[in-house]
């Protein structure tokens, strides 16, 4: 409980302090929420990262399986293997699109 | 002697080029880096053409030839993309095989232009990817709607049970909407964050930690864009056939 209780208020610290800072900050060329826009990039390819990371690490625990079990499958298992990586990361890529797109933005 | 630049500051080849090489002109590089994957293409096909033609008649001429030749490297690049067209599209592989098998070619030698030095990937940009996966769109939706007729192929959308209907009309069209953008921003995304990678590992990184990081590293990040290259290509027509093979289905 106390745990969650440090943890929940380390998050929205982590949040707010950043808006305080450019409060604080008049003469700069940034706009308001600049901030805010470089936290968002960084946390859409960070977050993309590890789910893509995940996934792809579930692909490959299969594929693995697959040719332990049977050696001689093993070129049958690695076209359809990396067709779906391919796939997988796709979902990163918009992520990372998404993050150049705001990283151009402040 | 001045460096021609790129929009992005960079050099390329084609920069040498009267009026590419211009401030006005050098927004038009793309363009004119397609221009050359085209001409490539071209001479491939040619190339092709011409081992074809030396093949010898009748019955010889199914027999493959002893080493890597030129009609062999042809042959088992039609083969390779007709196996995959005639595992998911069975009897209709040969009437979609030349889009297939031209987009597969074009996408992939748009990509490798980007590894070698001084030119641009053309598919780095949303312009050329954009068209390439309406033409798809434009292609699986036809063919769907003359193989079916009109109003079978809007039942499909509907989904399985007839109460579900409205919810699966949504869904269908949502998911039918993204898939050219899906199939345009991977290709983009990919490739513009390869020649991105290589640019740092190339120039930014050097410049910034010192000259001895330039040599013998970016040899990895080589490799991985020729791997990408292939597999987007690879992908991205695999994907295309998918959905003509999903448009043209259903027991006609």
């Amino acid at each position: 409980m106390r745990k969650l209780f440090i943890s929940i208020s380390a998050a929205l610290m982590a949040l707010t302090i950043p808006a305080l800072a450019l409060a604080a900050d008049p003469a700069g060329a940034l706009s308001d929420a600049s901030g805010n826009i470089a936290i968002g990039a960084a946390l859409a390819i960070g977050v993309a990262a590890m789910g893509c990371g995940i996934g792809q690490g579930l692909v490959g625990f299969g594929a693995m399986q697959g040719i332990a079990r049977n050696p001689s499958a093993a070129g049958k298992i690695q076209t359809p293997m990396i067709i779906c990586l391919a796939l997988i990361e796709s979902l990163c890529i918009y992520a990372l699109v998404i993050a150049f797109f705001l990283q151009g933005k402040f | 002697m001045p460096v021609l630049t790129a929009a992005g500051g960079a050099f390329t080849w084609l920069s040498w080029v009267p009026f590419l090489g211009s401030e006005d002109g050098s927004k038009y590089l793309p363009l004119a880096h397609s221009c050359l994957t085209a001409v490539i293409v071209l001479m491939l096909a040619w190339l092709a053409r011409m081992a074809m033609m030396r093949a010898p008649k009748g019955r010889e001429g199914l027999l493959p030839e002893a080493n890597l030749k030129p009609r062999n490297f042809f042959e088992l690049y039609t083969e390779a993309i007709l196996n995959m067209c005639r595992g998911i599209l069975g009897k209709d592989a040969e009437r979609f095989f030349p889009l297939i098998a031209g987009l597969f070619l074009y996408i992939f030698v748009n990509n490798m232009l980007g590894i070698f030095p001084g030119f641009l990937p053309p598919t780095d940009q949303l312009n050329t990817n954009i068209p390439m996966a309406l033409t798809v769109f434009l292609v699986y939706n036809i063919a769907g709607i003359i193989r079916q007729g009109p109003v079978e192929y809007a039942k499909h959308f509907m989904g399985p049970v007839l109460w579900l209907a409205p919810l699966m009309v949504i869904v269908e069209v949502i998911s039918h909407v993204v898939r050219p953008a899906s199939l345009s921003i991977r290709l983009y995304g990919n490739i513009m964050g390869d020649h991105t990678v290589l640019d740092i590992f190339l120039n930014v990184l050097p410049a910034d930690l010192g000259q001895i990081l330039g040599y013998g590293i970016p040899v990895i990040f080589l490799a991985l864009g020729i791997f990408v290259s292939f597999i987007q290509a690879f992908v991205f027509s695999l994907l295309s056939t998918l959905y003509i093979g999903l448009a043209v289905a259903h027991d006609h």
